[in-house]
Order: C-alpha cells, then structure tokens, then sequence
C-alpha cells in the first residue's frame, strides 16, 4: 500500500504557495462520522487527537491541517505530526528517539511496512490475549491506517498532476492538465481500450509511446490506483443521500454504488472546485466553494446549520478546562478569605464561582442543543453534569455559606480536571446505543441519580472539612444534605429500577451500575441511622460519611472498570490506577483526620475521644 | 427468651447499623464475582442465598438478612414508632421501604424469567427459562414424565407409573463437552449461564446412553411406542399464541451500531387476534406477561427475535414503594427543617 500511495502522490497536484485561507465556512461543513452529523472541525479533532495525541497544533489551525491532510497528502505526509512516545514501540519499529516523539506519516508508514510480520502476528491474537505494548502497537497502527485513509479521502476529486496533451483534451473533453479521476471515470472504457490497443501495438515499454500514448497511459495508471484506495476508504461522508434515507456517502462510494443524483454530483462538483481552491490557493475560489457545499448540502438534506456553528464554536472555545481553572480561582479565594477577610478576596471568589458556574451551565445547554438529549449519557458527560449540579446546589440552598461555596469550587475544579482521562478518544459526543437511546429516562433516572452523587460528594466533602474544624453547626448540616444525598441516590435507584421494568420487565437485575448506586443507598442510610442510634457520635459518623466520596467513586468509575452489565458503556481501564490511588489517599487522609480530631478533644479532656 | 423479649430486640434500630455493613459486604462481593464468574453464579452465591458459606463456615446469606431487617421493620413500625408529627416522615420512609422488601420477596417467590426465539412467520405459545433445566421423558410425543435437573443427583435410580423402565443416572454436567470419541465430559461452566450445555449419561436396562441440551433427543423404541429422552430448558406455557411477523433493526447511518430494533407481532388469545409491535424500550403487555425486545440473533441467513418474557405479581410494589419512601423523605425534610437547621 505505501508503494501505491507513493507513486499516486507523484501524480497528486501539489499546492501553491500557501495564501491565507479563511476556514471559518471551510470547518463548519457537516460530515456523517459515527452515526452523526458534525461539523468538520469536530471531524478533525477526533483525527488530530488519535494521530497527535492533542485535538489541536501548535503551528497550525485544525482545520488548515484537515485541509492539507484531505487537498495536499504529499505535504501532509511529511509533516511530523504522529505521535510515538513509548520507547518499546519506538524500537519495535526501528524508529530513531526523538524529543517530541513526533515522526511523519513517510517515516511511520515505512517503519511499519518493515515489520508487516510484527503486526500481522499481533493483529491474529485476540485483544485481551495481547500485552500492553502490543496493544498500543496496534493502536498507533490503527492511527497510521485512518490517516492513510484521510490522506486519500478526497482522491477522486483531487487534480491530478498529469499534463494533458491537446489531443487526448479534445478526445475526451478534459482540461488541459490535471483531470480528476471523476472526470476521467466517464471515460475509463475508452481509456483502458486504447491503453490495451497501444500494448498490444508497441509493448509495455512506455518510453516507446508517443506523447498521447504516455498521456493515455498515465491516466489508466493514475485511475486504476484511485479506485483502488478509495474502494474501501469511507471515512469523508460529505454527500448526503438524494433518497431520502439518513445515509451519506463518502466520493468514491456515491459514484462506486451508484448513488448519484443531480443535486449530489452538483455538491460532488463543489468538493472539486474546493480541492482546485485549495490547490490554487486562491482565497476567493476557497471561499465561494466553501459557501456553496453549505447551500447545496443544506438544500439536500435537512441539517440546522447553526448546531454545526455551535458545535465548531463549542470545539474551538473547549471551555471545560478554562472552566476548571476558574473553579480553582474561586477555591483559592475563597481558601484565603476563610483565614483573613478580605472584602477584594471575598468578592473575587464569589465573581468567580458565579462567572465559572454561568459558563458551565451554558456548555452544558450546548452539549444539549448539539445533542438533542438530556446531557449524561457516558460516564464523561455525567462528569460535566455532577460537577455543574455541585455548583448550582450549592449557590441555591448554601449561597451564604463560604465552606460549602468553597468546597463546591474544589469539587467541580477536580472532577473537571480529571475528566478528560475519561474521554480518551476525545470529546466525540458520540451517539447513543439503543437501550440508552430514550430522552424520558435519560432525564428522570439519571439526572437523579448523578444528582445524588453530586450531593454525596458535598456530604462527603464537608465531612473532611468536619473533622478538620468540627462545630455543632456543621454536624447539624451534615445530617441535613446527608438525608438530601439520600433523597436523591434513593430515588434516582428506584427510578432506575422503574426504567428497567418499564423497558426490560424486570425491576431489579443485580447489575454491577444498579449495586453500585444501591451501594451508596445503602451506605447513606447506616451512616444515618448509625448516628441516630447513637451507635455514632458525630465524629465518627462524619469519618464514616467522608468515606461516602470512596462509595461514589467506586459506583461512578470502579463497577464500569469491571466491563460487565448493561452499564459497561464507560468502560475506562486507563483510570484504574486513579480511582485506586484516590481511595487509598482518601483512606489515609480520613484516618488521619479523624484520629488528629480524636486526639485533640482528647487534650481537651473529653471522655472516650478516641 | 420471651417472646416479648424477642420482640422488644427485634425493634433495636442497631439492628439496622450491623446488618447493613454485611449487606454491602455480600453486595460488593457478588459484583466483583460477576465479572470471573458471571451473573447466575454471583446471584446464586451471594445475592439469593439464605446462608453464605465462607470455606466451609456458615455466614449469614442475602436473604437471611433482608428477612431479618423486614421483620425488624416491621416490629418498629407496628411496636415502637411513636405517631408523632415530626416523626411522620420517617414512619412514611420505613413503611415504603417494609414495602419493597416485600414486593422483593413477591417477586423471588413469583417471578418467571425467559425468553422467546423466533424466525419470522413462525408462532409460539411458551416460553423457555433462562437457567431451569429439566429432563422430560414423552411417549408418542406427549410429555409423561419431567424432572428439574436441579433434583437430580448422580447414581439417582428413575422410575414412574407411567415408565417402562428404570433410568439410572451415571453422571450430570451442568455444562458438558463432547470428547472425539464421543463421550460427554464436565466442562469448565460459561460465565453466561444461558450458553451452558447440559448433559447426563445414564443406562436403561443395561443399555448406555447420554443425553445433551439443545441436542436431538434420544429416542428408545419400546415395544410399539416411541420414547424420547431430551435435556432442556424448562418451557412455561402461555395461554396465548405469539407470532412473529417481522423483525427489524435500525442502525444510526453508515455504523454497525443499532439505533433501535422490533418486532411486529401477532397475539392469538383464543378467538381474538390481533398486531402489536415490540421495540426497544417499548415492550409488550398483556395478561401478566411482558414481552421486551432483547435483541435479534442472526444464525447463518436466518435473523432471529429473541423477546425477554418475564411475569412478575410483584410488579407493582416498588412503584409504591419508592413513591411512598420518597414522600416520606420529603415530609421527613420539610419536617425537620425547623428542628434541624442550625
């Protein structure tokens, strides 16, 4: 395959000097990939972010690299852009270290066709039989093969770099030079019919032929390997149908299957006078294209132009980090007004936590709008959610309370900083499997139950903060949200239960996701009931509510480590080690704080401290 | 002991603060044992079972202490909960919750589970348990003799009225293998319970023989009638006929990933027919019986319907329940507010 791509590329016409693009219409054109329409800026990232390991460049826009990658391969495949950075990998495939750990497609490609026998070894052994390193192995192979697939996604309506002779032009209507393979296929009996008359005549040495012949030669050459890399590439689904039906079709696979339409070959002629666009550098061309696959496409299909906006806008902006960064701007402040007041500390914390909170809540009406659905379907989403819900909770029922304003900040600052390690491939927002796929319980059963931990995380929270500073008041308030976490872990389980008697006939199915919630049900209710017995004095029953945040932790991410039930769907083996080093630091920590506050009442003189 | 006494024990709200502890001990058991052993083993050992045996030493089992907090429970409400407003939210919370346990134990007494496989065109009226296997005996094709394979143990010597012979069991596999010389031997089990194959050898009359699930059943000749021997699921009977019409799977575009998938359906109850259509997240209702679209099986050219059937009188119970528990907590909130608030 690198032989092929190699001699096309001598055929690829190359771009001329870069001009400056404008691809604000260029990276909100809508693409079908996994089951959903999204902008091709999204489309870019998810690439960008298997092949980089980051959605975005350095030295370069991410749609500019898309269009490079797509309109430009013999460029594109020499800019290092592929990311190995595992020493092992790197000496699997002979690689020289580097201390960006990026090499080009050439190089990778080469690495790779040199150890065909590696690969096809690992690749025959089943993915839980292999080891770590052979599996990442096959997951930068994996990336040097969808990058193989970008770099052709567009051959059919690239130009080729074949110079015409005004005879061959006049025969079959071409431009003078660089004919596409779409313009070419109309004519591809013809071709292969005087390619085989010419052989027969003078034999397969081509420096025998006259110019038209090498003309005619070249193009049969240069179409015979279009077909063969675009055959199966189906990744650049641009064309919607012109059927009726929600499919859309990548190039190849529109004129291949038989397809077309005029309105679809119209917007097959759009790509192809972007590609020329691109290829010219001609920044007016560029943007006229651009301007008339979004007309033709939205005249084709029904698409709401502004989600592709807002999605783009949504990628571009990527405000879950700035949003972290903020919660811990008003953590901080808020931390420095607990020991001196400051009315500037004061205010800043305050300006903060409401300013982050507003941009929260806004990407999360985003993710709803794009979506079309309630915003907690993956693990990674229920992140965003749980830690928005903290927030909110806290300004609605605590908003005079500094601590509990403080502590949401540092729990929505953590559970936004670790989640991207739960979306490793990304931000995709990917669709939902059938058995998710229902708004109703989406929105009932699940905002309750993430809604519950949410408000075991601030029980849990506050009890650290408890046995740190205990006073009369907190204890008093401990109890309260405990009974609220309650409310709502209870509730959100049995609605949960009611979802799946509803859907399955089945209340109960004793699945790893429906133990876990009942778990911290059940916790919940003997930490309750534990103080109200008197079997607990506060202390220890705020030890043992602290370790409420380990139940939730367990019940979020731990069952879904398991990879069994229904609600494997999260499945995050990377954040294994994570989860562990937090429940043991939490262990540490708890126990620590409890005996330092049994030890001080002690001083104090109080009976059975410890 | 008294049994007032007994009584008086029963109603220690403590009791609550120790079993739990175990509960969620035996919960978080059963759930990492699901992932090596699977969903049936876990449940059988951990989640409904009365005793839980720890090598060799009897422990308390899920049910065991579930019967005793139900008890517990109910002792307080009936003896010891004052009927006092600010304690009306709890009242209101125990009760519902003395409710689910109930409607819990309805429903491990009552409940059938199982599902339905069907090729387009082709009608049902049982449906088959997902676990319950039994060895059934028939004569001419009526069934005359049917045993759970639970009951059965090896060297267990067969015999009935209706039977002609003596079956005396040699070996019992709950998941058996085939060797190349054609003998049935125990296998390791599937962590899926339903892929398991059961199988038993035994001898009639000298003769020996051996019987395997899923596999055609063995057929002995005996004078003038024809017996057959089979290993199956246990089948519950419907009092309605079941037909599939179509089956369809609709998958998001250009993915392998399934949007939503159904089945068009005829019920058939005596006289009276008519469609109804069964999809994901929409399930089919009648006479006790929902029929849920599990998924659709494909077996060479052939796509299958397999309906998950299940028939609960316990059904309703944890609808109330939770709604009870919920407004109790709430009342139990708002109650409160005033006493508690700092």
């Amino acid at each position: 395959m690198k032989k092929i791509i190699f001699l096309l590329l001598l055929f690829f016409a190359t771009a001329a000097q870069a001009a400056d693009l404008n691809y604000d219409t260029f990276r909100t054109l809508p693409i079908l990939h996994d089951g959903r329409v999204k902008p091709l800026e999204s489309f870019a990232r998810i690439y960008l972010l298997e092949i980089s390991g980051a959605p975005t460049l350095p030295d370069e826009s991410t749609p500019a690299w898309l269009a490079e990658t797509l309109f430009n391969p013999a460029a594109a495949m020499q800019r290092p852009i592929f990311r190995i950075d595992q020493a092992p990998i790197i000496a699997m495939l002979k690689l020289s270290a580097r201390p960006d750990h990026l090499y080009s497609y050439a190089e990778v490609t080469q690495a790779f066709e040199a150890q065909h026998d590696t690969v096809t070894t690992i690749l025959k052994k089943p993915a839980d039989a292999r080891s770590t390193i052979e599996n990442d192995f096959i997951t930068r192979y994996a990336a040097a093969v969808d990058f193989f697939q970008l770099l052709n996604a567009t051959a059919l309506i690239a130009p080729s770099h074949i110079t015409v002779t005004p005879n061959i032009a006049k025969l079959f209507n071409l431009p003078d030079n660089n004919p596409t393979a779409l313009q070419l296929l109309a004519h591809q009996t013809d071709i292969t019919a005087r390619l085989n008359h010419i052989r027969r005549a003078k034999g397969e040495r081509i420096k025998n032929y006259n110019a038209d012949e090498k003309t005619i030669a070249k193009l049969a050459f240069y179409l015979t390997n279009v077909q063969m890399i675009s055959a199966d590439n189906h990744l650049f689904r641009t064309i919607p149908s012109a059927w009726g039906d929600q499919t859309w079709y990548a190039p190849w696979e529109l004129i291949s299957g038989g397809h077309g339409a005029p309105q679809s070959i119209q917007l097959l002629s759009d790509w192809q006078k972007l590609v020329r666009a691109y290829n010219a550098q001609d920044p007016t061309a560029w943007q006229t294209a651009a301007t008339a696959i979004q007309t033709d496409t939205a005249a084709q299909t029904p698409i709401a132009n502004w989600k592709l906006k807002l999605e783009t806008y949504y990628q571009i902006l990527n405000p879950i980090p700035v949003i972290a960064a903020i919660y811990t701007l008003a953590f901080l402040c808020f931390t420095v007004t607990a020991f001196r007041k400051n009315k500037l500390f004061t205010l800043s914390a305050n300006v903060s936590l409401l300013t982050a909170a507003a941009i929260h809540g806004a990407t999360i009406l985003a993710r709803m709008l794009i979506l079309g659905r309630p915003p907690v379907s993956s693990l990674y989403e229920s992140m965003l959610y749980v830690s928005f819900i903290i927030v909110a909770l806290s300004l609605i029922f605590m908003r005079r309370r500094a601590e509990f304003l403080s502590i949401s900040a540092l729990l929505a600052a953590a559970i936004l900083a670790i989640s991207p390690v739960y979306a490793p491939q990304g931000d995709t927002m990917n669709v939902l499997i059938a058995v998710l796929n229902t708004n109703f319980w989406l929105a009932t059963h699940v905002i309750c139950i993430t809604t519950g931990y949410g408000t075991t995380l601030i029980a849990g929270t506050l009890a650290h903060v408890y046995l740190f500073r205990p006073s009369p008041r907190m204890a008093a308030w401990l109890r309260r949200i405990t009974l609220f976490a309650l409310l709502f872990t209870a509730l959100g389980t049995l609605l949960g239960g009611v979802w799946a008697d509803q859907s399955w006939g089945r209340f109960w199915g004793w699945d790893p996701k429906e133990n876990g919630a009942l778990l911290i049900v059940l916790w919940l209710i003997w930490v309750l009931h534990g103080r109200m017995t008197a079997a607990m004095h506060d202390r220890a029953f705020a030890a043992w509510l602290a370790g409420a945040n380990i139940v939730v932790a367990l019940s979020w991410f731990g069952v879904n480590l398991l990879g069994i039930g229904l609600h494997s769907y999260g499945f995050t083996n990377a954040a294994a080690w994570g989860l562990g080093a937090f429940c043991g630091g939490e262990i540490i920590i708890i126990a620590a704080l409890y005996i330092l506050a049994s030890l001080r009442l002690k001083s104090q003189g109080v009976s059975h401290a410890l | 002991m008294r049994p007032a006494r007994i009584l008086t024990l029963l109603t220690r709200p403590v009791i609550i603060v120790y079993a739990l502890p175990w509960i969620m001990v035996l919960l978080i058991l059963g759930t990492v044992t699901q992932r090596y052993a699977g969903l049936y083993i876990s449940e059988h050992l951990f989640f409904s079972s009365f005793i839980f045996w720890f090598r060799g030493v009897p422990l308390p089992g899920m049910l065991s202490v579930l019967a005793l907090l139900g008890v517990s429970l109910t002792a307080k409400i009936i003896l010891k909960s004052p009927w006092r407003l600010p304690m009306i939210g709890t009242l209101i919370t125990h009760l519902g919750a003395l409710l689910l346990l109930l409607g819990g134990l309805l429903t491990a007494m009552t409940a059938r589970e199982g599902n339905m496989v069907l090729a387009p065109d082709q009608s049902q009226s049982y449906f088959t348990d997902y676990h319950a296997r039994e060895l059934a005996i028939s004569k001419n094709g009526n069934d005359i003799y049917i045993r759970s394979l639970d009951d059965l143990h090896s060297g267990d010597v067969l015999h009935d009225a209706t039977l002609p012979f003596e079956l005396k069991l040699q070996t019992l596999c709950r998941n058996c293998a085939v060797t190349p010389e054609q003998k049935l031997i125990g296998a390791a089990a599937n962590k899926t319970d339903e892929a398991n194959r059961a199988g038993i050898t035994f001898n009639i009359s000298g003769h020996n023989y051996a019987a395997l699930e899923s596999a055609p059943p063995l057929r002995i000749k005996i004078g003038k009638d024809d017996y057959n021997i089979a290993l199956r699921k246990h089948a519950y009977s419907l009092l309605f006929t079941v037909q599939l019409n179509a089956l369809s799977e609709d998958n998001y575009p250009a993915t392998d990933i399934a949007r939503e998938y159904q089945s068009l359906v005829t019920i058939t109850d005596g006289a009276v027919h008519w469609q109804a259509r069964i999809r994901m997240n929409e399930p089919l209702r009648y006479r006790g019986y929902t029929f849920y679209q599990a998924e659709i099986d494909q077996i060479g050219d052939r796509r299958l319907s397999v309906l998950a059937v299940v028939h609960n009188t316990g059904r309703a119970f944890p609808y109330i329940a939770g709604l009870v528990m919920a407004i109790g907590m709430i009342v139990h909130l708002i109650v409160s507010r005033k006493t508690a608030a700092p």
